[in-house]
């Protein structure tokens, strides 16, 4: 059964047609909740609020066929919130201090090159981060990006630049952490 | 290091890093309960995005008092919303409005897609440097919505004591109405002056250059988009801090389909 059909159902409250949209994209938000977030738990809280703030404006959805871009654009709203609440621009540091934790990331931290590059990733403020996550882990393009996040293309793409160019700064250093993590774009 | 190699790395990365999360079973628990809790668990669920929405109205607040306070003993204006008069329903924020904000204009959706989401209750104090409130009035918010992406039309009784246009707007004839247009940068700081703003930020202030605004919970910088007009005793404003793909001429748009409804 397509989004649009399941939307379609969740309007007219069939909650089943929920339980199956959250069966097919909760693990797709609550990746991307954590890649933006940094931990586990936080990705966690943000994913519950996404779902339950989709069941409650699922009224207001009037492209069913849009559902994932609509719920990713809830879910990224709250995280930039969180983030900034939270004071959590570095939660890298939170991921090393329990031994679950850094189970949880060890494929990332194989090579000297992939910590580095994770580390500068949370070093970044969260709106690059989450053009870093949408691009590069979710594959989405700079529009559906712009689409998503609410922004023009422009933004999306000097926001990418900006990142990139940050990264790339933390990939060919040999030791220490980059120092423009404060810029905003 | 070549492009096509650190994007391979920073693709990498990442997938390293999530591919192997799943959902905890948990969660889908959480939801049902939250969701079945309903008031329990929405008010500290929607904060951030009411939250936002204050800061928002307090952006209108401000503006409207930059230099008129002088004399009159108010140093600001506090906008606070009920969380029981909100209502998803256009009819019943309608027929709310009708009541307690007579004459005002709004539609329920716009030509460029942006729909009516919910409305609620606006109630802004005007307060002295002591905290004391020497008055207030309600409003009346819209908050329209188009593919997640917000947009609110504020509307409120005018103000002996407010001023509505500042120098830095653009200015049209919409319809034989005056309308006011204006970017303007606007920083939101946690209402317990536990953030201050800069001495050149409030000097900005001051001139009319950018908003300070309060109510949020750590310093946030955002740009705001707003079309603005005076009309029949009541003051009208559409704004957004994220405008997507609207321009200039957008507003002004949606500033005529409220004027001509």
């Amino acid at each position: 059964m397509t989004d649009e059909e399941l939307v379609r159902r969740m309007q007219h409250g069939d909650m089943q047609a929920f339980d199956t949209l959250y069966a097919r994209y909760k693990d797709d938000a609550y990746r991307v909740a954590c890649l933006i977030t940094g931990n586990r738990a936080d990705g966690e809280d943000l994913t519950q609020e996404a779902f339950v703030t989709a069941v409650r404006s699922i009224g207001s959805l009037r492209d069913g066929a849009k559902f994932r871009p609509w719920l990713l654009r809830t879910l990224t709203r709250a995280a930039w919130k969180y983030c900034r609440k939270a004071k959590r621009e570095t939660p890298v540091a939170e991921f090393f201090e329990t031994g679950e934790a850094e189970s949880a990331l060890s494929a990332v931290l194989r090579t000297d090159e992939q910590r580095r590059l994770y580390d500068a990733l949370y070093a970044l403020d969260e709106k690059r981060r989450t053009v870093i996550v949408l691009y590069y882990f979710d594959d989405l393009p700079v529009r559906e990006i712009a689409r998503t996040l609410g922004v023009t293309e422009g933004t999306v793409k000097s926001r990418l630049f900006s990142a990139r160019r940050h990264l790339r700064q933390a990939l060919t250093e040999k030791e220490g952490k980059p120092k423009e993590a404060a810029e905003h774009g | 290091m070549d492009e096509m190699k650190m994007g391979r790395t920073i693709r990498e990365t990442l997938h390293s890093c999530a591919d192997g999360l799943e959902a905890p079973d948990q969660l889908k628990t959480r939801i049902d309960f939250a969701l079945r809790s309903g008031e329990t668990q929405a008010p500290a669920r929607r904060r951030p995005k009411w939250g936002k929405k204050l800061a928002a109205a307090c952006l209108v607040a401000a503006l409207a008092v930059t230099g008129a306070v002088a004399g009159s003993g108010v140093v600001g204006w506090y906008s606070s919303t009920m969380l029981d008069k909100n209502w998803t329903d256009f009819a019943e924020t309608a027929e709310y409005a009708q009541e307690n904000v007579p004459g005002a204009k709004y539609v329920a959706s716009f030509t460029n897609g942006y729909t009516f989401d919910k409305g609620y209750e606006q109630t802004v104090d005007k307060r002295d440097d002591t905290g004391n409130t020497l008055g207030s009035f309600t409003g009346i918010m819209l908050d329209y919505e188009k593919d997640g992406v917000d947009l609110l039309l504020g509307v409120e009784p005018v103000q002996e004591d407010g001023e509505y246009t500042s120098p830095y707007d653009t200015v049209r004839t919409v319809a034989g109405t005056e309308v006011h247009y204006r970017e303007m940068e606007n920083i939101t700081l946690p209402a317990d002056d536990s953030v201050q703003p800069t001495e050149e930020e409030q000097a900005a202030f001051a001139r009319g250059e950018i908003n300070i605004a309060y109510g949020s919970s750590a310093r946030e910088e955002s740009t705001f988009y707003r079309v603005s007009w005076v009309e029949d005793g009541l003051a009208y404003s559409i704004y957004t801090d994220t405008p997507g793909d609207l321009t200039e001429n957008d507003f002004f748009q949606m500033a005529q389909e409220v004027i001509e409804s």
